[in-house]
């Protein structure tokens, strides 16, 4: 493989590697003051609820080892439910627990788990090993998002979730992560779920990848994961947009999934959203960023009245 | 002026000082620094001398040959890590394994280093079961391994002291925190991913162990200390270095192919034809 001729087309193809989304985008585009409210997943919900964005609710929020003790009261009249860290990453630490047998919990794997796992899972999280930094974190109970019925064939054992990476708050990119059983129904492309890349104006795929390579059909399910709609989706749109201004992150990738009786709801916002993206979407997101860049800036320059807080956060970053 | 046209200006002004002070020392060598010229000659031959480490008894010269390599070892993983894209055990986990095993008489050291990896892994494992907090259990982890490589100096005590040499630099914190981390990992994605993460790592520790392993790159540092503003020099224009990774060239190799195009998917060809089925 010629390196430097692939260097070249895929500079070409507008593909942004790793080192210039964090020395550009997220270094010039993302005050670190605003990372602890992106990470922490409770202060997001409260900023969620201010600005009127549904999220799934957090039914308690273990903050404290001390809390443990009455775990077993308070799981009593939950039959389903996700146990996530509050500052953690990439799905890690994430237990989903889908129903009971007995006073045992079953997961969405099938498997049943005791109590006591529970609780040496929620200590871990508390004690940090889940968290960003490892630093000392809450243990989330949160609700259980259903499956949407139009995604029916398209996951295995899990919840698909739609990640809209956005840059100066226009969206740049889209896709529809997929559990898989290599993933173990997490949606998350690192450990082989299924990324389809999404057109903007239309919510249908177009394109999906697994492992960073093509692929046309679910390989558990076989059915085929393009030309697929998303539900609601000017909806979620609109909610990613929404989300992108309220957190003032420059470049940021906003998760959203849509529940079978509540529609889009907001996951997460993430600050350093990672570049698989590309690949589901077989676009470059250094291309889309210029372009949302000229577009932003013939609206300015068109602009007669000069309003004092617009985009002038950008503009020595543009420089 | 941006970011990058800054980062060039202080390489360059951080590379020409370090060879300003080069080349001012070679003009104040004196053939016998032992201070017989005299008046403001003697003041500048022992000001040369002072600033080089070339000549300084042994434990003292070992320090300051770890705190000069130390840099360069740290260059090196930034290197291997932002320009090749190898993922490690922690940034800098790799410079200091490297640096403590860079002699090539160290083979004891480095299979005591794999064999307290190992059994630090199955103790872990077989601790998952007490189901102790953290921070306790990370403690516990350390006293075990603290106690296993007491083992193995007491054994080592018949033979020449060679573990004793490298091991005030044995990076034992390093190797606690790689046990845990390797176990985490081992838990989230599998023990494919958690082992090649580990050869990874090695694999960086042995580049660096390599490269500051040359004697010639020991006495030169040694003898030109302000050496570090080339390697300060080198590290900020890396700081900017927007480039892909090697691996990354690899990750998107799917992208490099121009001629398709995202709307057509190969694997669904599929042939119109608009022939007739003839029925016979």
């Amino acid at each position: 493989m010629n390196w430097f001729a692939a260097a070249t087309t895929l500079a070409k193809r507008g593909i942004l590697g790793i080192n210039r989304r964090n020395a550009t985008c997220i270094l010039d585009y993302n005050p670190r003051a605003l990372f602890p409210l992106v990470d922490d997943k409770r202060r997001m919900h409260d900023l969620c609820r201010r600005i009127g964005v549904p999220t799934p609710p957090v039914l308690a929020a273990l903050q404290a080892h001390g809390d443990l003790r009455n775990l077993g009261t308070l799981l009593a009249e939950c039959n389903d439910f996700v146990l996530k860290p509050n500052r953690g990453a990439a799905g890690r630490g994430v237990l989903v627990i889908v129903g009971r047998d007995g006073d045992r919990f079953v997961r969405s794997s099938g498997k049943s788990v005791a109590l006591e796992e529970i609780r040496q899972l929620a200590s871990d999280t508390i004690s940090g090993l889940y968290s960003i930094g490892g630093q000392p974190d809450s243990a989330l109970i949160q609700y259980r998002v259903r499956l949407h019925p139009a995604f029916d064939r398209l996951v295995y054992q899990g919840i698909p979730d739609v990640r809209v990476v956005l840059y100066r708050y226009e969206p740049a990119l889209a896709m529809l992560r997929l559990p898989t059983r290599t993933s173990v129904g997490r949606a998350n492309l690192h450990q082989g779920g299924i990324g389809a890349g999404i057109d903007l104006d239309s919510g249908m795929t177009f394109h999906a990848v697994q492992r960073d390579r093509f692929v046309a059909v679910h390989p558990d399910t076989g059915a085929t994961v393009l030309q697929r709609r998303v539900p609601n989706w000017p909806e979620a749109l609109v909610m990613a947009k929404t989300v992108a201004r309220a957190v003032g992150l420059g470049f940021v990738g906003v998760d959203i999934v849509i529940d079978a009786d509540h529609g889009p709801m907001l996951l997460e916002a993430n600050a350093r959203p990672g570049l698989a993206i590309q690949l589901a979407n077989a676009c470059g997101l250094q291309s889309r960023m210029t372009r949302i860049d000229e577009r932003l800036d013939n609206e300015r320059a068109m602009k007669r009245v000069d309003h004092p807080n617009a985009s002038h956060r950008f503009a020595s970053a543009c420089s | 002026m941006s970011r990058t046209a800054w980062s060039w200006t202080i390489a360059f002004v951080l590379a020409s000082s370090a060879l300003a002070v080069s080349m001012l020392r070679t003009l104040t060598q004196q053939p016998d620094p032992s201070g017989t010229s005299q008046g403001a000659e003697s003041i500048r031959a022992r000001l040369s001398t002072a600033t080089s480490f070339a000549h300084l008894p042994a434990p003292d010269r070992d320090i300051a040959e770890f705190l000069l390599l130390l840099p360069i070892a740290a260059a090196l993983v930034c290197i291997l890590r932002n320009v090749i894209g190898l993922h490690t055990y922690g940034t800098f986990a790799p410079a200091l394994i490297g640096l403590a095993f860079r002699d090539v008489g160290s083979w004891p050291s480095l299979l005591v280093f794999l064999a307290v990896l190992f059994t630090g892994w199955l103790g872990r494992r077989r601790l998952e079961r007490l189901h102790l907090l953290q921070a306790p259990r990370s403690a516990l982890m350390l006293t075990v391994v603290c106690a296993m490589v007491l083992l193995f100096v007491a054994l080592a005590q018949q033979r020449a002291g060679s573990i004793g040499r490298c091991l005030h630099l044995f990076p034992l914190v390093i190797l606690v925190s790689m046990i845990e981390r390797f176990w985490t990992l081992d838990e989230e994605d599998g023990p494919w991913e958690s082992f090649r993460t580990l050869l990874v790592t090695l694999l960086t520790a042995a580049c660096v162990a390599g490269v500051t392993g040359r004697s010639w790159l020991v006495r030169h540092m040694l003898a030109h200390p302000e050496s570090l503003g080339f390697v300060m020099a080198g590290l900020v224009l890396l700081g900017r270095y927007t480039g892909y990774r090697l691996m990354e060239l690899y990750r998107f190799r799917s992208l490099v192919v121009e001629d398709r195009a995202p709307e057509e998917p190969v694997s669904v060809t599929v042939v119109r034809t608009t022939a007739p089925v003839r029925r016979f």
